[in-house]
């Protein structure tokens, strides 16, 4: 009897999804309009299940790169939601929604050539949603809410933490491995270890000697702990609404820490390297070495965030008062 | 008394927009002529020749720009004329930005290619050395040390030469998607000019 009941209840609500998408089909397909968006959020949808792939991987390598897309959603998604009557109030001209036609119906038409590429994809995806938003608000909404529209943008990229990284050799090379050596070995002649630098190899010894040198590469060169602490630092800032001075604040010293806390995790996989073995350097090379650095650096960077944050909230105060 | 305020009513009482209408169609012919030498012979599955074409256009582009702002100038009074335009300069400067998937999707796989090359020949190289290592009565004037050498100077050039090819793909890839996303954007916006000049 109770699985007679359950099944009809399924049923009944198989039959209500049922008319429910095809009232959407229809309102799919009712207009021009609605037919090109639709295949604008097609697009989307093809790829969606890359970006989940993307995340999904992020996530369960402990990763926080994805954290970074997510709140960089919400916190898109939240300017626009509060301003939703004001963007409803203003339809789009007629020419602005033909610009935003071409845009999606012509990012739907590069989508197969790019199949190859997640990047490319992800770049016809920002393609095809600012025209969606054109097509609907006009071009108003990117001079009304560009930060806005940029947030969301950004966080279609699947691996921001890859882009900065690529960004960030392209335009400066190996400057960050160098100058991370270079500290490395200050920190190391100071401690008064016998040490020699070269570019951004760095040697226990008083001459180069490739028995006891570590190469600082681009994985070790603190940009990977550094970038997603500058998105942090850009979301905490925003989502406790702090000026944009106190949000520069916040991503300076997080970066600042992260390569300051980067100088001794190099000094320690010198020593691994050069003295305790193979197994030790690959235990504080790996994830669970990383963490305890990143678990000490976050603590810091956690009480150092919370007294600027709440130092301008205290002298919001005052000036009230 | 006339005479007192003739110089602000001559200087009011020409129209620029006849000057205007000349040097932009002028603008405009001049990239017409310079788009139809560039395109002509077309050989669009070719992967050189779409590069070669797109920096080309990118780089004569801020004419199409000038001109087309020129000509929107000279036709503020024409409502129909001038809307037509807009609309023109708007779908174009959307074509703009959509071309530049395509440059960066054809950098990307002239980058490969380029790669690829290098491997291809370092590995010739390579192999060769190999040989001579594993039959030195082959090359009689030469040391096993020095083929060590050899092998390892090969390697580390081959490195070098693959870090110039990505970054000179990259930065001729960036100057042209730069100059695209730019004119584009800036149809965009003259086509928005156009389609409703603010009054003053």
């Amino acid at each position: 009897m109770a699985q007679g009941k359950s099944e009809s209840r399924l049923e009944t609500f198989g039959r209500k999804l049922g008319q429910r998408l095809q009232t959407l089909l229809k309102t799919a397909c009712r207009t021009n309009h609605n037919r090109i968006v639709t295949c604008g959020l097609l697009v989307l949808l093809c790829f969606f299940p890359t970006w989940c792939r993307f995340a999904w991987r992020s996530i369960s390598s402990g990763g926080s790169g994805f954290l970074l897309n997510a709140g960089f959603i919400y916190l898109g998604l939240d300017i626009l939601w509060k301003n939703r009557q004001q963007l409803m109030a203003e339809p789009a001209p007629q020419e602005e929604r033909v610009l935003g036609y071409v845009l999606i119906l012509g990012g739907a038409a590069c989508f197969p050539l790019c199949l190859a590429s997640v990047s490319l994809q992800a770049l016809i995806c920002v393609v095809v949603l600012l025209g969606i938003a054109i097509c609907n608000w006009g071009i108003a909404i990117v001079q009304k809410h560009p930060l806005a529209i940029a947030l969301i943008l950004v966080s279609v990229y699947p691996d921001l933490g890859f882009l900065g990284n690529t960004l960030r050799r392209t335009l400066t090379g190996k400057q960050l491995e160098i100058l991370m050596a270079w500290l490395g070995g200050v920190a190391l002649s100071a401690i008064g270890q016998p040490v020699s630098v070269e570019g951004p190899i760095l040697s226990l010894s008083t001459t180069i000697d490739p028995k006891k040198a570590v190469e600082v590469a681009s994985g070790c060169s603190g940009f990977d702990m550094a970038f997603p602490i500058a998105g942090f630092g850009l979301i905490m800032g925003m989502f406790f609404k702090q000026s944009w001075r106190k949000i520069a604040a916040l991503i300076a010293i997080g970066v600042a820490l992260a390569l300051a806390f980067n100088v001794p995790r190099i000094m320690l996989l010198a020593f691994a390297v050069v003295y305790w073995g193979k197994d030790s350097f690959e235990f504080w090379h790996g994830p669970i070495g990383g963490q305890i650095f990143a678990t000490i650096m976050l603590t810091m960077y956690y009480y150092i965030a919370m007294a600027i944050i709440s130092s301008q909230s205290q002298s919001h105060k005052n000036s009230n008062s | 008394m006339t005479t007192l305020s003739s110089p602000n009513s001559y200087v009011g009482s020409y129209n620029p927009k006849g000057l205007c209408q000349i040097v932009g169609l002028a603008c405009l012919a001049g990239f017409v002529v310079d788009l139809f030498v560039i395109t002509f012979p077309p050989n669009l599955g070719a992967l050189q020749w779409r590069i070669a074409f797109i920096q080309q256009v990118s780089d004569r582009s801020i004419i199409l720009l000038f001109g087309l702002a020129l000509v929107m100038y000279s036709l503020l009074d024409f409502r129909q004329l001038r809307r037509r335009l807009a609309m023109f300069c708007l779908i174009l400067g959307a074509v703009f930005c959509l071309s530049s998937i395509l440059v960066i999707r054809d950098g990307i796989t002239f980058q490969q290619e380029a790669l690829k090359n290098i491997n291809n020949q370092a590995s010739q190289v390579q192999s060769q050395i190999q040989k001579a290592q594993s039959n030195p009565s082959s090359v009689p004037n030469v040391t096993p040390d020095q083929l060590t050498q050899l092998s390892s100077a090969l390697s580390s050039q081959v490195n070098t030469l693959k870090e110039n090819a990505k970054t000179t793909t990259l930065r001729t890839g960036v100057s042209s998607v730069g100059n695209l996303i730019i004119v584009g954007l800036a149809l965009i916006g003259l086509g928005q000019y156009g389609a409703r000049p603010p009054k003053n």
